[in-house]
Order: structure tokens, then C-alpha cells, then sequence
């Protein structure tokens, strides 16, 4: 819920349609409400109500429909527009909808996204976001609320959007359980369990055992790199970096390789690095010279990169089926775990072939699919 | 009878116009009256200021009036309307259903808007469709519009809605609320009418005005830039008239000659004519020679309008029966008491509703009209048994019983023995003056089928093309028919004896039933028929005394028809054997449809055959009228060829031995 205009329905179409950030212009405000339902893990089906924010759909949301809108509420996410002409307005609105929620759904969690985060310069972000973080705690109350600047534009929506799912999946302990093993078997640095459509991270493995090694210096971004091609049809590598570690993901798709992998990719990558104050590995996987050194944003630019690829893919008349990614420090294999999560195993041995993971992956497929299962008897 | 109540047009209690406002969501704009419609912004101010007084000022006190003084002017002023039949039409129903208006304007609100907002402005899978919902007492019907431009959220919606009672049949709005929102939406696309509108009253003014001449004129037209105008004109909604046979009878239900206008189509001024209420299609046909297919669509357009009726044709071979709604309507004053004026003849004392009651009820399946009069002795009370019947069949609580005649088995193949054909023969060739039939004479194994066939359809060419038809058909079924009748002339001689039996049976049959010829002509040149002789002997000379109204046309035939009547049936039989035409043109289109008998030689030689197409319609779903008018022969001709095909004659709820009737 929140504000008409808040960016509500951007926000789904770009994690659960996979429609790209530039096209989220196009679309018309939302009727009263529309309902999604986005198959996750299995049977799990998420149901996501897009409540039009105009103030005729928001009085009759608190008043006729209240019982309609506010039961059975797994989780409320509230929008809130950085740049609000109107925080009054939209803060009346809020405290009604938690008191409705509280009535109808107490044991549902709360989310405030502070959207349209892109509109403040990068350098007063922090601070603008503690500032609306402390104004909205205070109006929320003894409600306990969980807070996230957002931006369609980077990674950050991701972010939120996974720790939002992560609290609606059941036994992501047992799942963490199965992946660390996972991890062991291939002695993984980090594995990391997606979900296909959205590929948000739903669990990952346990962290390695920390190491008191220093993290080395990191060149700034750099202009990406044209095409390398290899000359090769079936395997095509590409560099593409918004850092100085070439990236070459593999399109193991049925004919022709994708050819422009490298624009969209590496252009998101350096819009990326641009909001960083510190400026990290871009790819978002595992830091490759660092071991020990894993970039906290690292998931959600995974996913975002991800999904980028995918309709690179997708504008190519070619499906994304798996990457494969050998490199000088480490090696990277995301395949296809279940038939709707994918699973991203990150090696750091350079001695480790690639198949052998996938090997792994596929004689764990099946523990995987019976765990989903039983997460539809819980 | 024409009760499909889409034939009046429901008032307008509401036009509101809608937009989705991006802050704000749906909301009323403007409507007209205002303050009806509460929950939305706009009309919360609105509703405080006396909301009953706004509505009652145009209803039903105004409305009459203009409905009163409007037909006139309208059509005068108006030159580019397409029939009149339709405005008229307009015109009767605004007025006779004025009065019953109703007032709502102790309803402070008709409805809340935010209960149908969605419906309102929908999502975008509604758009450009006509939605219709209904909400208490009410219903709104309008057409989603979701514009796709440089608007602040990429899309404009808005709706123009109109609201009615919710019982109302908005069939007949439809087409104006589509066009309505197809000129407004022209109007925003070429210049932003509406998302930007150039005077904010704009468009108060034209619901204003959609909502004023709609009800009181039922058109309108609302110029609303220099290129665009809303022009309405709400044309009531009928259904499709059902399939006009040739067989039945138009009745008409208003005065129809007065209602001509110098402009209306040629044939059907022809038509109109001779809509009497006794003459079936196909005749009118004949007497305002005109095509018979342009007769049938000039007749379904005056159904369309529900202007005339269809009744069956009379004959005194009819059968008819109650309707359950005899019950109720029998109470009616308005059957009750226009009953015995209507079906008395002028000069006898008007019966009492019990008696003619009575009268209806002894009509029943299986019994005719003649019957019933004979046992009833109806004629002594003065009673014109046609518009008796029809009385009752217009008012809905009388029916006519159909025959529907079944074959059980296939019949024996018909014995055609070569030996039979000689002492036919020189009446054969004395009558058989067309061509066709001295053809059909050369052939050597001459029939008597084919012969009678010839002469029976004879008189027929100027009637329909059926009888035509039939007669090209005959020399190649019978040469088909050859080799299979000469299979065995064992066979042969039996059947012809049988066949022979049957013709006697037969004979005796049709002499008895020449005791009752009857026509349904003209009184005028006979006198009254109840002086003249006993039933049993001279025959009913057609009773009715049309309406004065209608009556125009019927004597014009039966003038000349009456020489033959007087002298009897034997005279129009020679008549008509002879093949005189020339004299006959007009009588010609009598002779199938009288249920006269052809007497004497004719009848005796049709006895025994009847054309084999007869087979293939009796399988139960064409009933004897349709098959008389296919054929173009009487009832009493079809009943021997029933006779005929069933092999027995007819015997009460049994049939025709191999034929079945089903009165239904």
C-alpha cells in the first residue's frame, strides 16, 4: 500500500513481471486492487494484493473493505515516497492502515520502503533516509517495523524485496541446513538458493569460517570492456566489468549466443558503482581476490545482474538456462536447482571443474525437491 | 399478446460523467439532476441544496405535455427520418407510457457511488465495453474509456453514464450510449476536451441537455465543438418478427389505412390494403399483385412494429381451444364486455358473456368449427363465428388447434394399372387443355395420378409457384416410378382393386361432405345465410360482415365468385375444369384456400392419388395448413389425399388408418 504515484505497481512489475526499470513509465495507475499470485518454491503461492493509493481506493480500503483488505495479512508493505509533496497526508493514511492491521492481522510484519530513492543525490541519501527512518518509527509506534530505502534502479529493491519474502518462506533454517552441506561437498566458498521468476535469494549457506586476512585493494571501475569473443558459436565469453574482473557469463542456450550481454549489463553495473561510496566488486558475486571479503550487497546484485542477463537473453529470442563462469580466482556455477529455484555455488579452488559442481547440483536436485515438499505438508 | 415489453422507453433517472482523477481515484465530475448520486466529492455540496425539487421540475408533469404537442411538430420539422412507421410508433408509446412515470424524489439518493465505483471506471479489461450494473434499485449503464496519451499517469478514464430503474429494458439505449461516448472520445483526442476542457461547464451543459431531450423527445443534438455534435435519436428495441407463412392472416391492430403517408414504401401502401383480417398472405399478395416475397417482408415489417397480428385463416374446418388464461381473462371487463357487440352480427340482440362463454368453451381439439355450430345451434344467436374466434384469439385466451398429420409406415407403392386408364380418359382429354397435360397423355402407361395431378393444379399457375413447381416435376417421377410399378402385374391388379374399394369409400365420403361447402366470401350478394335453406343442404355461404374499417376489399372477389355460388358447387367446378381463365383471374386465388369441396367427377378421380412430395411433409412437423398452402389444395382435398395415403378414412382420434393426426 501507499501514496497513488508512490511506485507501488513499478516496483512489482520489475520484480515479479521482469519488466526492465525504463519500461516502469509506461504503466497507468492502478485500479482499486490488483491481486498477483506469484508461485514461489513449490505449492507456496504468494499473494500480493497492489492497492491503487488514490484517496477513494484508500477511504474505502479503511472502511468498507477493511475486514476484505486487512485479513490475512502475511505481510504489509508500505510505500512511501522520498520526495513527498504531501508526508501528511500520507502518514494519516499510514497510521489508519496499521490500526486496521493490528485489528485484523496482528501477527502480520511490517515494511517501510522509502522509494524513489534515485531522486536524492547520492551523497544526502543516508542521511535523508535516517531522517524519514526516524520519522516513520516514531508514527509506527510499539509496532515493529522493518525500513529500507529503495530504488527501482539499483539493487536496494532487491534487497528489501528478499528480506520481505525471506520472513514469508517457512523453514528457511532446514533450507540453510541442506545448502551448508551443499557447500561442503563442493567446498564452496557460498551457496545461495534463488527463486526462478523473481530470483529473489531465499536462503543461503551458512557463512565460511572467518579468516583474518586483509582485504586487498580494489581498482576503481572501469569503462567496460568490448566483446571479447573467442571466436567460439556454443560458448560464448563476454568481459563485461564494472570492475577490473572480467565476468563472462556463459549462455548454455540452444543457438546463437547472445551477442549485446554487454551493454545492459555493464551499464547497470556502472550505475551501480556510481551510488557506492565504497566501491566494491561490481559483480556482486564473491569478491574473487578476497575470499574472506564478501560484499554484503553481493545477493542483491546477483539478482539484479541476474535478471538484467535474462532479458538480454530474452530480447534474443533465447531462454536463460545456466551460467558457468571459470575466471582466474574463482569459479562460479548457477544452475537450476528445483524446477522453480536456481542454485548459485561459488568455488574459490581453482582446481574445481565446473561440471563437478553441476555434477553436485544435480545428485542434490532430488533432497531438494522432497524438502519442498514437505514445506507444503508445513 | 405482443407483451415482450421492449416496446417502451425507459426514462432517464440520472446521466452523471465520471473521470479517475490521479489523486483522488473515481469520482463524479458533474451529474444531471444533481445531489442524486451521493459518496463522491463533488456532489456532497450539491446534495444539501434541495434535492427532490431539482428532479420533479421535469417529471411527470411536464413530460406529457410535451410528449402531447411534440408528435406533430417533430415529424413535420424533421425530414430526415427514415419511416415513419417507427416515429409514430415512438410517439403512441411516449404517450400512452408518460402518465405512468414515477417520481422518485423521496429517495434523497439514488445510490452510493463508491459501491459501484469499479464498475464506473473499471479496470482496463472493461474498458470499451458496455458495463451494466446494478445497484438497489437501480441500474447504470455505461461505456468504459481508457485513453492512453501524454497524461500524467499515461492513461485518461472517464465514463458518461446514464441511470435507469432497474427493471428498465436498456436494449434500446445501447446504441446511445456507445455513440455518445465515441463523439466524446473523438472530441478529447482531437482536442483534450476533456482531460483539458475549454469552459469547465461544458459538459454539465451537455448532460444537462442528453438528460432533458432525451426524456422528452427522445432525441437530441448537442453541438460540441466545430466538428464534433452528439446527434441521438433512441429508437425502440423490438425483437425480430417471427417468419411470416403464406397461410396466415395479418390482422391489423391500428388503423393502418390512415396511418399512410405518401412516403412509405409503394408495396407496402399495396399491402395495406388488403389487411382485413381475412385474407392470408398469400392472397394479399395476389390482390395487390405484388410479388408474394415482397408481400411476406412488407407484412414482417408491420409485425416489427407490432402494428398487425397474426391469425389463422378461417375455415369452418378449424378447430380451436381455451387457453389456460381463459380463467383470468374471463373476469376482464375488457374481454368481458367488448366481446358481444364485436362478435354479434348487426341486427341480432347482443348475446350475454355467459352464453358466449359457454359458446368458447365447447370449442375443443378434434371438434370443427362446423361441428360446434350445428351441435350449439350458434348461428340462431346471431353470432359471426369468424370474429367470434378471432375476438378470442386476439384477446389470448383462444388457440387454434394445428393438425399435424403423421405417416406411420411408408405406404404401399400407389397401383397406377394401365386397364383403369381407358374409361378415365376422354374426361381426361375433354378438361386437359394445357399444354402440360397433353403431354403427359402421349405417354402410353397414362395414369390417373398424373391426369388428376395435372388438372388439379391447373387452375393453380396464378397462385403460387408451388403448384407450378409440382406440375414440371411429375413427367420425370413417372417415369421413375415406371419400372417399379410394372414389377408385377399381380400386384398391380390387387392393389387396383383395392385401390378401387378405396375410391368408392371415397366417393361416398366427399358426396356426404358436399353438404357442408362453405365459403368464407361476402353475406352481401346472399342474403342472410340462416334464411336461405337448412346447413345440412345449401352449404354456409360465408358469414362475417367485415368491419366497416377494413372491410374495402373482400366483396371485390366475391362479386364475381357469386354466379357460381348461387348455382351451386356444380357450377364452379366446370369452372374451373374447363381451364376458362380469363374470367376467373381474380376468383383464381379463392379456389385453393375455399374449403369447399370439389364435387361430382373431380372428386372422384382425385380419390385415389395424391402427389408424392404429400409424404415427405408428414412427418409431424408441418401441419395441414402448411401443407394445403404448399400444395395449394383445400383442407377437404388434403383430407382425401390423406385418406388416400392412410388407406382408411378418417375416424375419430385414430386418424387415417396409416396417417396419424396430432391436434396440438
Amino acid at each position: 500500500m501507499g501514496a497513488s504515484g508512490s511506485g507501488k505497481t513499478s516496483m512489482r512489475s520489475l520484480i515479479f513481471s521482469n519488466n526492465p526499470a525504463s519500461l516502469t513509465s509506461r504503466l497507468g495507475a492502478t485500479i482499486d486492487v490488483e491481486q498477483n499470485h506469484v508461485r514461489f518454491l513449490g505449492d507456496l503461492i504468494l499473494n500480493l494484493w497492489d492497492c491503487g493509493g488514490q484517496d477513494a481506493f484508500m477511504d474505502s480500503y479503511l472502511s468498507t473493505q477493511q475486514s476484505t483488505i486487512f485479513s490475512h495479512v502475511g505481510v504489509l508493505i508500505y510505500v512511501f515516497e522520498v520526495m513527498s509533496q504531501n508526508m501528511q497526508k500520507d502518514l494519516e493514511y499510514y497510521t489508519d492502515c496499521l490500526k486496521a492491521l493490528r485489528k485484523y492481522s496482528p501477527e502480520a510484519s511490517v515494511f517501510l520502503l522509502v522509494h524513489k530513492m534515485d531522486l536524492v543525490r547520492a551523497p544526502q541519501r543516508r542521511t535523508v533516509l535516517d531522517k524519514k527512518m526516524r520519522e516513520l518509527k516514531q508514527v509506527s509506534g510499539e509496532m515493529a517495523v522493518t525500513l529500507f530505502g529503495t530504488s527501482i534502479y539499483d539493487e536496494t529493491l532487491y534487497k528489501a524485496w528478499s528480506n520481505i519474502v525471506h520472513t514469508l518462506i517457512p523453514n528457511v533454517s532446514i533450507l540453510t541446513k541442506h545448502l551448508t552441506t551443499l557447500a561442503d561437498a563442493c567446498s564452496a566458498t557460498e551457496v545461495v538458493l534463488f527463486e526462478r521468476t523473481t530470483f529473489l535469494v531465499i536462503a543461503t549457506s551458512a557463512p565460511p569460517p572467518t579468516t583474518t586476512e586483509p582485504p586487498q585493494p580494489i581498482s576503481p571501475p572501469t569503462v567496460p570492456s568490448p566483446n571479447t569473443s573467442e571466436g567460439s558459436t556454443s560458448s560464448h565469453r563476454n568481459a563485461f566489468s564494472g570492475s577490473s574482473t572480467p565476468f563472462g557469463p556463459t549462455s548454455r542456450t540452444t543457438s546463437p549466443p547472445p551477442p549485446p550481454v554487454t551493454s545492459p549489463l555493464s551499464s547497470s553495473t556502472l550505475d551501480f558503482s556510481d551510488d557506492q561510496s565504497v566501491t566494491q566488486d561490481a559483480n556482486g558475486d564473491p569478491t574473487p581476490s578476497d575470499p574472506h571479503q564478501l560484499d554484503a550487497t553481493r545477493y542483491e546484485r546477483t539478482s539484479e545482474l541476474i535478471k538484467a542477463f535474462k532479458h538480454t537473453c530474452a530480447r534474443v529470442r533465447d531462454e536463460f538456462h545456466t551460467l558457468e563462469m571459470e575466471l582466474a580466482d574463482f569459479t562460479a556455477v548457477l544452475d537450476e536447482l528445483t524446477k522453480n529455484t536456481y542454485v548459485l555455488v561459488v568455488v574459490h579452488n581453482p582446481t574445481i571443474e565446473t561440471a563437478a559442481l553441476r555434477m553436485n547440483i544435480r545428485l542434490a536436485r532430488k533432497k531438494f525437491e522432497e524438502i519442498q515438499g514437505d514445506n507444503v505438508v508445513a | 399478446m405482443t407483451s415482450e415489453g421492449a416496446s417502451f422507453l425507459p426514462r432517464i433517472e440520472s446521466v452523471f460523467y465520471a473521470v479517475f482523477d490521479v489523486l483522488q481515484g473515481p469520482k463524479i465530475v458533474y451529474q444531471v439532476p444533481e445531489g442524486l448520486i451521493s459518496g463522491s466529492g463533488s456532489s456532497i455540496s450539491a446534495a444539501t441544496s434541495l434535492p427532490g425539487s431539482a428532479l420533479l421540475s421535469p417529471s411527470p408533469g411536464a413530460i406529457p405535455a410535451k410528449a402531447d404537442s411534440e408528435p406533430t411538430s417533430s415529424r413535420a420539422s424533421s425530414s430526415a427520418l427514415l419511416s415513419s412507421p417507427s416515429i409514430q410508433r415512438i410517439d403512441l408509446q411516449r404517450h400512452l407510457h408518460s402518465p405512468q412515470k414515477r417520481s422518485e424524489s423521496t429517495n434523497k439518493w439514488l445510490f452510493n457511488f463508491d459501491d459501484v465505483s469499479k464498475y464506473i471506471i473499471p479496470p482496463s479489461a472493461l474498458c470499451g465495453r458496455l458495463v451494466r450494473c446494478a445497484t438497489g434499485k437501480y441500474r447504470i449503464i455505461g461505456f468504459p474509456v481508457e485513453l492512453r496519451g501524454k497524461y500524467e499517469r499515461n492513461y485518461f478514464r472517464y465514463n458518461l453514464c446514464f441511470v435507469f430503474a432497474r427493471a428498465a429494458d436498456l436494449s434500446c439505449y445501447e446504441p446511445v450510449v456507445r455513440k455518445v461516448t465515441r463523439v466524446l472520445t473523438n472530441c478529447e483526442e482531437e482536442s483534450a476536451f476533456l482531460s483539458r476542457p475549454p469552459d469547465p461547464q461544458a459538459m454539465y451543459a451537455i448532460l444537462e441537455q442528453l438528460y432533458e431531450d432525451l426524456n422528452s423527445y427522445s432525441e437530441t443534438s448537442i453541438p460540441i465543438d466545430k466538428f464534433n455534435s452528439i446527434e441521438l435519436k433512441i429508437f425502440p428495441f423490438y425483437p425480430n418478427p417471427p417468419q411470416v407463412k403464406d397461410w396466415m392472416v395479418p390482422l391489423a391492430l391500428i388503423n393502418l389505412t390512415r396511418r399512410v403517408e405518401s412516403n412509405w414504401d409503394l408495396t407496402m401502401v399495396k399491402v395495406c390494403k388488403y389487411i382485413d383480417g381475412t385474407n392470408h398472405v398469400s392472397r394479399i399478395a395476389a390482390l395487390a399483385e405484388v410479388d408474394i416475397d415482397f408481400a411476406r417482408e412488407a407484412i414482417s415489417h408491420l409485425l416489427y412494429y407490432q402494428v398487425v397480428m397474426m391469425i389463422d385463416i378461417f375455415q369452418y374446418s378449424n378447430m380451436y381451444t381455451l387457453r389456460k388464461n381463459t380463467q383470468t381473462l374471463a373476469d376482464e371487463p375488457h374481454v368481458s364486455e367488448e366481446c358481444g357487440p364485436y362478435v354479434t352480427k348487426p341486427g341480432h340482440k347482443v348475446s350475454d358473456w355467459p352464453v358466449l362463454l359457454h359458446l368458447y368453451s365447447r370449442m375443443k381439439p378434434g371438434k370443427t368449427i362446423i361441428e360446434w355450430m350445428q351441435e350449439y345451434d350458434v348461428l340462431s344467436i346471431g353470432v359471426d363465428v369468424r370474429r367470434f374466434t378471432s375476438f378470442g384469439v386476439v384477446k389470448g385466451f383462444l388457440r387454434r388447434v394445428h393438425r399435424w398429420p403423421v405417416l406411420l409406415s411408408p405406404p404401399n407403392p400407389q397401383p397406377i394399372p394401365p386397364v383403369e386408364v381407358t374409361p378415365v380418359m376422354p374426361t381426361g382429354r375433354q378438361r386437359g387443355k394445357s399444354t402440360s397435360q397433353q403431354s403427359v397423355q402421349t405417354v402410353r402407361v397414362e395414369t390417373e395420378q398424373t391426369r388428376i395431378r395435372g388438372r388439379v393444379q391447373e387452375p393453380m399457375p396464378t397462385m403460387t409457384s408451388a403448384g407450378a413447381e409440382l406440375v414440371a416435376v411429375k413427367p420425370t417421377t413417372e417415369t421413375a416410378y415406371r419400372p417399379v410399378r410394372r414389377s408385377s402385374a399381380a400386384e398391380s391388379s390387387l392393389e387396383q382393386l383395392q385401390n378401387r374399394s378405396i375410391q368408392e369409400t371415397n366417393g361416398f365420403a366427399t358426396t356426404s361432405r358436399i353438404t357442408r361447402p362453405f365459403r368464407t366470401g361476402s353475406v352481401s350478394t346472399m342474403g342472410p345465410p340462416t334464411r336461405r335453406a337448412p346447413l345440412d343442404n345449401i352449404g354456409y355461404a360465408g358469414m362475417p360482415t367485415p368491419l366497416p374499417a377494413l372491410s374495402a376489399s373482400p366483396q371485390f372477389p366475391t362479386l364475381r365468385m357469386s354466379p357460381d355460388m348461387g348455382a351451386g358447387t356444380d357450377g364452379m367446378e366446370s369452372e374451373h375444369s374447363s381451364g376458362g381463365r380469363s374470367t376467373l383471374g381474380v376468383t383464381r386465388p379463392r379456389f385453393p384456400r375455399s374449403p369447399s369441396a370439389p364435387v361430382g367427377q373431380l372428386q372422384q378421380h382425385t380419390a385415389a392419388v395424391y402427389p408424392p412430395d404429400l409424404l415427405t411433409m408428414l412427418d409431424g412437423e408441418h401441419n395441414t395448413d402448411e401443407i394445403c398452402a404448399r400444395f395449394s389444395v383445400s383442407w377437404s382435398q388434403l383430407e382425401r389425399w390423406l385418406a388416400n395415403v392412410g388407406g382408411e378414412q378418417y375416424v375419430e382420434g385414430g386418424g387415417y388408418g396409416n396417417v396419424a393426426i396430432i391436434y396440438r
